[in-house]
């Protein structure tokens, strides 16, 4: 092992990043290597130095104020609706409305009683008679009148005869 | 070889075995608030010291630790693996930091305002007076360790303190920080030199004198 790379492998043994081979390799350059050595012992005292750096201790009152936070959130203690909660989002409340709506029209059709039914039915024959009227034209006193087209051919004649070819040569 | 965890005092004492974090995370996920205070209970010193390394401030590490279980709480159903928890949470810790100063340096305010000790001073650390049993660091050595670590590069800080302070592995650093094992190895390297270095340059000659701790 050459000396740069023991030296920058000096921190990962230090930290147990290094595999068995690795190590062991390293360590053999280590007893052979003074300097190596040397740098080796440095660090691992600035490793002791850093490990007795105090550590902060938890605010016995930050448990509450988190709890209070999460006990608060709406989908608490849902059981197995928990696991539904992506539908809380603001972005769902168009659609639920949307939802509703149709439910709530389809509900009113649905409820009309059978005398207004009966009544729309009514109307809507009538309305149908009416229009079939305007569209008849019955030039015969007998039944056996003849109907007119809903949508008669505008190039036709008076006598209702259609019209010879008007591309062929006479 | 030297035993990574040296003694007590690093916030990595509270460990919870992976049985009880998935138990715990698998509780929690289904809105149990007591599996939740388990999980604070083994994680909260961790996050509060890690934020408190990047911002420098207590009550700013304070608010943040808070937000950052209140957002962990409220996405928990978006961890996949639940053994990850920890990797996960110091992410969230991550984002936070870095969403409330965008960017910018966080202010070093009650690390930077402790005054640095003078050169003589902290030589005088290394009188016969402090006892070899006694082992721990003195208040100037304390705060001349805390300054240098705020004084990395954010680069460099926040894979230092994951590793060093919280004893994390490359991989979960890898992972938390978002960059290469490669990177992260090389990054934790050169803090460390740098960190020994300023160190050393402190102490002088009382480098290396096992009467300081």
């Amino acid at each position: 092992m050459e000396c740069q790379t023991c030296s920058e492998s000096l921190t990962a043994v230090m930290d147990r990043e290094l595999n068995g081979d690795q190590e062991k390799e390293l360590k053999t350059h280590l007893s052979q290597c003074s300097q190596c050595d040397q740098e080796y012992q440095s660090l691992l005292y600035s490793y002791e130095l850093i490990d007795r750096i105090p550590v902060l201790e938890l605010n016995p009152t930050s448990w509450g104020k988190i709890r209070a936070e999460i006990i608060n959130l709406p989908t608490q203690d849902w059981g197995w609706i928990f696991g539904l909660r992506f539908f809380s989002p603001i972005r769902w409340i168009p659609v639920t409305a949307g939802a509703l709506g149709l439910v709530f029209l389809s509900l009113f059709f649905l409820n009309q009683s059978d005398a207004e039914k009966e009544r729309s039915f009514h109307t809507f024959l009538q309305v149908r008679e009416q229009m079939e009227l305007q569209h008849v034209n019955v030039f015969d006193e007998s039944w056996g009148g003849v109907m007119e087209p809903l949508h008669p051919n505008p190039f036709a004649l008076h006598d209702h005869t259609t019209q010879g070819n008007p591309f062929t040569l006479e | 070889m030297r035993e990574k965890r040296i003694n007590g005092k690093n916030p990595q004492t509270f460990s919870i075995s992976g049985e009880e974090l998935d138990d715990a995370v698998s509780r929690a996920k289904k809105g149990s608030v007591q599996a939740f205070q388990k999980l604070y209970e083994h994680y909260g010193r961790k996050i509060l010291n890690y934020i408190y390394r990047m911002t420098g401030s207590r009550e700013e590490a304070e608010d943040l630790t808070q937000d950052t279980f209140i957002l962990a709480y409220t996405n928990l159903s978006s961890l996949k693996e639940n053994i990850k928890f920890q990797s996960w949470l110091f992410r969230i810790a991550q984002n936070n930091v870095y969403q409330k100063y965008r960017g910018k340096r966080p202010p070093m305010d009650s690390i930077q305002q402790e005054e640095t000790p003078e050169l003589s001073d902290v030589q005088k650390l290394a009188t016969p007076q402090i006892s070899p049993e006694d082992r721990v660091l003195s208040k100037e050595l304390e705060q001349v360790i805390e300054q240098v670590i705020s004084q990395l590069p954010d680069k460099y800080k926040e894979v230092f303190v994951l590793s060093a302070i919280h004893k994390l592995s490359y991989k979960e650093i890898s992972e938390i920080v978002g960059r290469s094992l490669a990177s992260v190895k090389s990054d934790i390297h050169r803090a460390r030199v740098e960190v020994r270095d300023k160190i050393k340059t402190y102490l002088g000659e009382n480098y290396g004198m096992s009467n300081l701790f």
